[in-house]
């Protein structure tokens, strides 16, 4: 006999964690390198101005 | 026969024979049409081997199971004795234990440039639509009636298009269809080049194959490539805890990669390493199939959803592009979604070969490996959610 409920709990329900697993992955991906880009920056511009000064 | 030996000739089945043929053809595409030959060899001899009566490589139980491995003292005095076999020893020890294809997946990640990804993290997203055929073909499987709830995940994870999460979860789920379900797999992701460019051009005009990317991602610091597996790991592994095995692998290869002061293990474990596992993998796959189990409606089954999870998670991809393409002011080639579907490095080939098809100018490799390589990710994902659900 069919179990529904654990049907709709893989099919369903495995799929919407799936996306949202990996669309968290995806912000986590995209704040760690905006992070390191500024970080990468701030300090390239220091470096340049305390060479100006 | 001949006086002093026992001939297997008499015991010989049409089964046995049938499968010498699956077995040279396997050989044949391998060798000859250059198709995944480093998993089809191997399989085929494996194929061989198993069914070659009284060979005593693999022997099986009369339920059709291979025989039990025993403990260290009784494994010495049953291969003695002929009631199991140096592939019975690999397979126990080697795929129902997991070990091996958990250790291929180590050397995928050294070999692995998570470059594109990193640069597109959106990448991820088409990486997680493009496992729509998983769950479609679990759910056409369970319904057929002809697979239970475990053996349904087992065929779903096709769709995935990733080897070693497909045998680690069939080994774990469904064991006695490990060598149908992984034959197919592999076989499938050869054939990536013919499966998807159809599915693709029913699903995109023209005029969006054509859309065209500016040839570079952006730079990616060397900070971010080591970051980057263990942040995701990290993540990973708490968000859903039965992936650990197989993101924690892919992530540690690829970190002695990323790190560029471990070159030398990167380079082993992407290089002899890999090759000696894969082959271990292909004659333990190939055992699995004497003809007794392989021969059955299941297999043929086995066969037919899987092209429709390829069908189905490509659409996936390629579909969830098209939508994110609603709300872009610089669009994105829609085809770079279809290469989620993992099958790195083909299905991004084939994005690449369909972009400069429909304008020259294109040159969309780069855009497509990233949701490529996020489809790796992916599968590890769904795998340890199905084991989450299931075990």
């Amino acid at each position: 006999m069919t179990d529904w409920d654990l049907v709709a709990k893989i099919a369903g329900g495995g799929f919407g964690v799936t996306i949202l697993v990996l669309i968290i992955l995806s912000l986590v991906a995209w704040g760690m390198g905006l992070v390191i880009q500024k970080t990468a920056r701030a300090t390239t511009e220091s470096k340049g101005n305390s060479e100006k000064e | 026969m001949f006086g002093l030996y026992e001939s297997a000739f008499g015991i010989l089945t049409w089964g046995n024979i049938l499968m010498f043929f699956i077995a040279g053809v396997l050989i044949y595409l391998g060798a000859a049409k250059k198709m995944e030959p480093v998993l089809l060899i191997p399989i085929g001899f494996g194929i061989f081997a198993v069914n070659l009566p009284l060979g005593g490589l693999m022997i099986y139980s009369p339920e059709g199971f291979p025989a039990e491995v025993g403990s260290l003292s009784e494994l010495i005095r049953a291969i003695a004795d002929g009631k199991i076999g140096l592939l019975n020893v690999l397979y126990t020890y080697g795929i129902e234990s997991e070990v091996i294809p958990l250790l291929i997946f180590l050397g995928v990640g050294a070999m692995t440039d998570f470059t594109p990804t990193v640069a597109r993290p959106i990448s991820f997203i088409f990486g997680a639509t493009a496992q729509l055929g998983v769950f479609v073909v679990f759910l056409i499987a369970y319904l057929s009636g002809m697979f239970t709830v475990n053996e349904a995940a087992s065929v779903g994870i096709i769709g995935g298009s990733d080897g070693p999460p497909t045998v680690y979860l069939t080994a774990a789920l469904a064991p006695h269809l490990l060598g149908p379900i992984t034959l197919v797999a592999y076989s499938y992701m050869a054939l990536v080049p013919i499966l998807q460019p159809p599915i693709i051009r029913l699903l995109t005009t023209k005029e969006e194959r054509a859309i065209y990317m500016k040839p570079q991602v952006r730079q990616v610091s060397r900070l971010e490539l080591v970051l980057f597996p263990i942040i995701i790991f990290i993540v990973a592994a708490l968000l859903v805890p039965k992936s650990v095995p197989l993101i924690g692998m892919f992530m540690f290869g690829n970190l002695l990669r990323a790190s560029g002061v471990t070159d030398r293990l990167a380079q082993s474990a992407g290089g002899v390493f890999i090759d000696v596992l894969t082959f271990l993998l292909g004659i333990i796959v190939g055992s699995l199939m004497p003809a007794s189990v392989f021969l059955q409606w299941q297999t043929l089954a086995i066969i037919g959803l899987a092209i429709v999870a390829f069908a189905f998670s490509t659409a996936g991809g390629l579909l969830s592009a098209k939508f994110v393409n609603l709300f872009l002011k610089e669009k994105i080639n829609p085809m770079i979604g279809a290469a989620g579907v993992s099958a790195v490095p083909m299905s991004a080939r084939v994005v690449q070969k369909m972009g400069q098809e429909a304008n020259p100018r294109n040159f969309l490799l780069m855009h497509a490996m990233g949701p490529n390589m996020a489809g790796a990710v992916s599968t590890s994902v769904v795998a340890g959610i199905l084991l989450g659900m299931l075990l």
